[in-house]
């Protein structure tokens, strides 16, 4: 990796230049030469913000915003590749915070950290680091970083790499994954889904929301469901090694993967289903107050060590 | 001897955390495989080791006079708490962390589990200052305790949210309030099954899970507030 | 690592007395200091040895203990007694602990990561701890200091204290089998130090 000289400018030229527009805009440039694994945080009160990792030890925020937004960057000693540093676009009005976009391009080990309020948030290409959280916005993950924590209240949450390590929470957002390590998803009533992709290990949990698992069980693989009324749905191979231990308080289930048939619950009410297919090694667990659980067979195959 | 038992199965089989089927397969894969029985004679002595250890340990002299420094009498950490809610709230986030989880943990002591965690047995007879287990009848009073514990940690978060309501756009309250209905109504709905069913673990776990989701949800509502 | 050998002390009796507490609490509520020092007395052993062994540091376990206590005390006047004292200023410890590593994290602008914990595990694993007379309490404790962060805290916070993998999955954020992978590796590597 290089360093970009043009980058590596002093913290009082990087402040939002007037740009002349029919629509009241003004463009922004911000940069920074940093080191490869720098961390970074960026308030952001615009409307899109799109994070890129590249091959180079700088930082760049670019981007067209509406005029009066104010766009700072703080970082230690100007002609030094910082370690860390911050950044902060702050719109005068509410309005104007829903406006404009930016474009972030971060080494790709950054570890980038960054807030906003209404924006939709997009990654691609950033193999560090990642601690997103939006309130209204969507936030979009290509690539694998090696780690991603992602929130959105009412947005959604896609995350289309095999992080190593993953936590995605929403209120009402649906939850889309790929795969991964060991993952986290928590929604109240969006749905959470995983498609594709090897697992590890993962829990997935829901109030009302509907659970949908689509992914290869890695060996030894360990997996818990968790929902209060979704429907939850698990597709599995027949290849796999799995045990599943299912059980609802009032819920159906529906098995479609073993013959073993389910059994009534505690007293009378609800199903439980112990099952498993060759000689186990993976774990499912999935719990459910009054949501559906169906097991059903898919094509994906059981990964091997 | 081929397809050794792997360390997790045989620490699962320590733990007595298999299905029965799954025990017995591989307690027959014991009886033939000296290797594996060594293994899991291994995990064992860890655990008696372990559970030998002491619970108490000494600590380091002039302490209780350095905590003496830093306690701040009653009044001044009411009037401190009414001055900075925000210090007040990262103060109190550990405190409803902590209540939070301890709440839960009451919630499933007691109740049938099938897989019996090591905190129900392995860790009582080595355990000086933790209550008896409780015995089934104590069971509804104990929920309710825990419940109130949980609707206090929900209260203190609300009343937070609500200070900062201003500070919100109309459409994340909006966000908060209907995910907030329907944490509510699952809670309600939980509550009442568990009100027939005091001793059915799943559904405490059940019950519990949906507090927890809730108080997350108003944790992360107060920590968006300042800005949005 | 850790200095734990000269503070060991005896396993406390069984008789603690459960209602002694209760009065030292409800005073301590008031804002009676002295019946403050009577809680400290009786939990600050249980206390710092979770603070220790969760630490594997003299140092910190002894700034998390006083940072334990002095947050119990602002917050006794909410403690309503759903849970017991004990297990309440445990829940505290393990939470600051946590958050304390967050901070610490963030500082080093390093972003959490359970799977951190694999690259001083090799140490370990490779003998930076010489073996130990087979499972005294005094070789365990040396071992367990030894052990990576990650799977120190799983080993302590269920082997050790008790705590099931629930419990410890809801005080972490991490996934139960997380936990339960990071408890193996703890077990393997202590089985392999101590020649077990």
């Amino acid at each position: 990796m290089r360093a970009v000289p043009l980058l590596a400018v002093a913290v009082a030229l990087a402040s939002a230049a007037p740009f002349a527009s029919a629509h009241a805009q003004q463009k922004v440039l911000l940069g920074h030469a940093t080191t490869s694994t720098v961390s970074l945080k960026l308030f952001a009160a615009v409307g899109d913000i799109r994070v890129v990792g590249w091959d180079r030890d700088s930082v760049e925020l670019s981007g067209v915003v509406p005029t009066g937004v104010k766009a700072q960057l703080y970082a230690g000693a100007p002609d030094e590749h910082a370690k860390g540093l911050k950044m902060f676009v702050e719109s005068p009005t509410e309005q104007s915070g829903r406006e404009g976009t930016l474009v972030l391009h971060v080494p790709r080990a950054a570890r980038v950290w960054l807030k906003t309020g209404s924006a939709d948030m997009d990654v691609t290409g950033v193999t560090g680091g990642l601690d997103l959280n939006v309130v209204g916005g969507s936030i979009t993950v290509h690539g694998n970083p090696k780690e991603v924590r992602a929130e959105s209240m009412d947005g959604n949450v896609i995350i289309d790499g095999s992080p190593e390590w993953l936590r995605a929470k929403t209120a009402t957002g649906d939850i889309t994954l790929h795969g991964g390590g060991d993952i986290g998803a928590s929604t109240i009533s969006g749905t959470i889904r995983t498609n594709g992709g090897d697992v590890e290990r993962a829990k997935l949990e829901s109030t009302t929301g509907t659970l949908s698992f689509a992914s290869v069980l890695t060996r030894n693989a360990s997996v818990e469901l968790e929902t209060h009324s979704g429907p939850i749905d698990i597709q599995l191979s027949l290849k796999s090694d799995a045990d599943v231990d299912a059980s609802t308080i009032t819920g159906a289930i529906d098995n479609q993967w073993t013959r073993t048939r389910p059994a009534t619950g505690r007293e009378g009410r609800g199903m439980t289903l112990q099952t498993s297919s060759g000689m186990g090694g993976a774990h499912i667990v999935v719990r459910s107050f009054k949501g559906t659980i169906q097991l059903r067979t898919s094509k994906l195959s059981l990964k091997g060590p | 001897m081929t397809d050794h038992l792997s360390f997790e199965r045989l620490c699962d089989l320590a733990d007595s955390a298999l299905a029965p089927a799954a025990e017995e397969s591989a307690r027959a894969h014991l009886r033939t495989c000296e290797q594996c029985a060594s293994r899991l004679s291994a995990i064992s002595a860890l655990a008696a080791s372990t559970a030998a250890l002491p619970q108490e340990i000494a600590p380091p002299e002039g302490l209780w006079q350095d905590i003496r420094k830093d306690l701040e009498p009653r009044d001044a950490i009411r009037r401190r708490s009414r001055a900075w809610p925000i210090r007040h709230l990262a103060a109190a986030a550990v405190v409803i962390a902590a209540a939070s989880s301890a709440l839960t943990a009451l919630v499933l002591r007691g109740t049938n589990s099938d897989a019996t965690t090591r905190s129900e047995t392995a860790s009582a007879p080595t355990t000086t200052s933790t209550p008896v287990q409780p015995t089934p009848a104590e069971l509804p009073a104990r929920l309710a305790s825990a419940e109130h514990g949980f609707t206090r940690s929900v209260d203190a978060l609300q009343r937070t949210l609500d200070e900062r309501r201003d500070s919100l756009a109309p459409s994340t309250i909006a966000t908060v309030e209907r995910s907030v209905r329907i944490a509510d109504s699952a809670i309600a709905e939980a509550r009442e099954a568990l009100a027939r069913d005091p001793a059915n673990h799943a559904l405490a776990a059940l019950f519990a899970s949906n507090y927890e989701r809730k108080i997350d949800l108003l944790r992360r509502a107060t920590e968006l507030a300042p800005r949005t | 690592m850790a200095t734990v050998l000269p503070f060991m002390l005896a396993r406390s009796s069984a008789d603690a007395s459960i209602s002694r507490d209760a009065s030292s609490t409800t005073r301590a509520q008031r804002g009676d200091v002295d019946a403050f020092e009577e809680l400290y007395k009786a939990h600050a052993g249980r206390v710092y040895a979770l603070c220790l062994r969760l630490t594997a540091d003299s140092a910190k376990a002894r700034e998390l203990t006083q940072d334990v206590f002095v947050r119990a005390w602002e917050a006794l006047p909410e403690f309503r007694g759903e849970a017991n004292i004990t297990t309440w200023l445990h829940r505290i410890a393990v939470n600051a602990m946590l958050m304390q590593r967050r901070t610490e994290r963030r500082r080093t602008a390093r972003v959490a990561l359970a799977d951190d914990d694999t690259d001083d595990a090799g140490a370990v694993a490779a003998g930076a701890t010489p073996p130990m007379d087979v499972a005294t309490a005094i070789d365990l404790e040396r071992a367990v200091a030894a052990l990576p962060p990650g799977v120190r805290r799983a080993f302590v916070l269920h082997d050790v204290e008790g705590y099931s993998h629930e419990e410890i999955a809801r005080m972490t954020g991490l996934a139960a089998g997380t936990l339960r992978a990071q408890l193996h590796r703890a077990r393997q590597l202590l089985i392999r130090t101590l020649s077990l």
